[in-house]
């Protein structure tokens, strides 16, 4: 089982209203700037810097 | 396809960073407007395009000057136009942005993005300009320019030996208390950099490992944090998220680099130091030979091949495939001697230590919930 299959089998096993800290943040951040496609497969074109949806400032 | 076409108009940078990949840096050779405008019309003039996104990358396009940038914005408006309209990308060291440039990046809806390695002790430790002096205040105040104006982007930062000898709440707090988005790069042996430089290595693993785990917790407790490769990995995890296999994209063989030079080439742009050595054969003079016809030439095919086939090697045997998406090619070449291999370092050091920690971190809280 891939790694990426493992989180999804394990936190789909707890109820949504007992999800740790830490996995919401994770499955929120999932949510964030959805992008419809992937951008091209090189690292610093994906969000920050190159081809982002992510505004200066989403930390504050 | 959805183009990428990564400008590198000088191979001159003003900054000489320690662990730079960007071969020829002190020369000041400047790309003819006549190269972009091949590219573009070529682009265009194929029914495969879809949209065509132009980045800035090295050595330091600000050096160009505004006068370049507006004559290229303006050449595209005409060539490209909302057919196939993309994005403006920059990626700078930031030290030349003042008001006018923020002002024209607002007004042509630009994404920069600035590298910056975080705290001043850190930042200056790599990344120092040629004569040996600081560049974070000047790196500093063309963020806050930016962020004044409303241009969209974030901040890369390298992370090397000196930042992981401190701890990792150092860097943390500094993007979280000036509100900046960011990104992380694992230094590494590639390109101009392959003797190493300030480069990780497998004797920092554990090291690193601790750091990146820190990193991450803090990421996770505070809600409004950004770190583009941790959210990347979570929406990879969990995201709607475009599982097609396009290994010309999962290759990197959908990004056209142009160089000063006049020559292209197709790939990750971290081949460029390759480019103009062991993959001399993948260049070509865009005045000469069409950006499509050069995809039906034998060099070009046959890497085409091993790119495709190191994917294949990643999905076929890598549990971390769908985190990680195929490696990269540059880090497969420098390292392994050929594209058409799976792990490298950073796999090692970065993108199966930071998915292993986010499902261990999962794992954890759902064990005690």
């Amino acid at each position: 089982m891939s790694v990426a299959e493992q989180a999804r089998v394990v936190s789909g096993e707890v109820p949504k209203a007992r999800l740790g800290s830490f996995t919401a943040k994770v499955k929120a951040s999932s949510k964030k700037f959805p992008t419809a496609r992937a951008f091209n497969n090189w690292h610093a074109a994906n969000d920050v810097g190159v081809g982002s949806d992510c505004p200066w400032g989403t930390t504050n | 396809m959805n183009l990428l076409v990564v400008l590198h108009p000088t191979p001159f940078c003003n900054l000489n960073c320690s662990y730079c990949w960007a071969p020829d840096r002190q020369n000041t050779s400047k790309i003819d407007l006549d190269s972009i405008r091949q590219v573009l019309e070529q682009a265009v003039a194929d029914a495969r395009l879809d949209r065509l996104d132009l980045c800035w990358l090295t050595g330091e396009p600000m050096m160009m000057g505004i006068d370049h940038f507006k004559a290229v914005v303006e050449m595209y408006e005409q060539v490209v136009g909302d057919a196939h309209r993309g994005r403006f990308v920059l990626q700078t060291n930031g030290t030349l942005i003042d008001e006018r440039w923020a002002e024209f990046f607002k007004d042509k809806n630009f994404t920069v993005g600035v590298s910056i390695d975080g705290p001043q002790h850190i930042h200056d430790a790599q990344r120092l300009n040629w004569s040996g002096r600081s560049t974070f205040d000047k790196t500093l105040t063309g963020i806050e320019l930016l962020k004044r104006h409303g241009v969209r982007g974030g901040a890369l930062c390298v992370i090397t030996k000196a930042t992981i000898a401190y701890p990792a709440d150092d860097l943390f707090a500094f993007f979280a208390d000036r509100g900046i988005a960011w990104s992380y790069l694992i230094a590494a042996k590639i390109g101009a950099n392959k003797d190493g430089g300030p480069a990780l290595t497998v004797d920092d693993k554990a090291n690193l490992t601790a750091y990146l785990s820190r990193l991450m917790d803090l990421w996770g407790s505070s809600e409004s944090s950004y770190i583009r490769d941790f959210d990347q990995i979570a929406r990879r995890m969990f995201g709607e998220f475009d599982e097609s296999e396009d290994f010309d994209n999962l290759g990197c063989l959908d990004i056209l680099n142009l160089s000063a030079d006049g020559t292209a080439f197709w790939g990750n742009p971290e081949l460029m130091s390759a480019a103009y050595s062991s993959l001399n054969n993948l260049r070509f003079l865009v005045s000469k030979t069409s950006i499509w016809e050069v995809r039906k030439t034998s060099p070009y095919v046959d890497f085409e091949i091993l790119t495709h086939q190191g994917v294949a090697r990643c999905r076929d045997s890598c549990d971390y495939f769908e985190t990680c998406r195929g490696g990269n090619p540059a880090h497969k070449l420098y390292e392994n001697g050929t594209v058409d291999s799976t792990s490298h370092l950073t796999c090692e050091l970065n993108d199966k230590t930071i998915a292993s920690l986010m499902l261990s971190k999962i794992k954890a809280e759902t064990l005690v919930a």
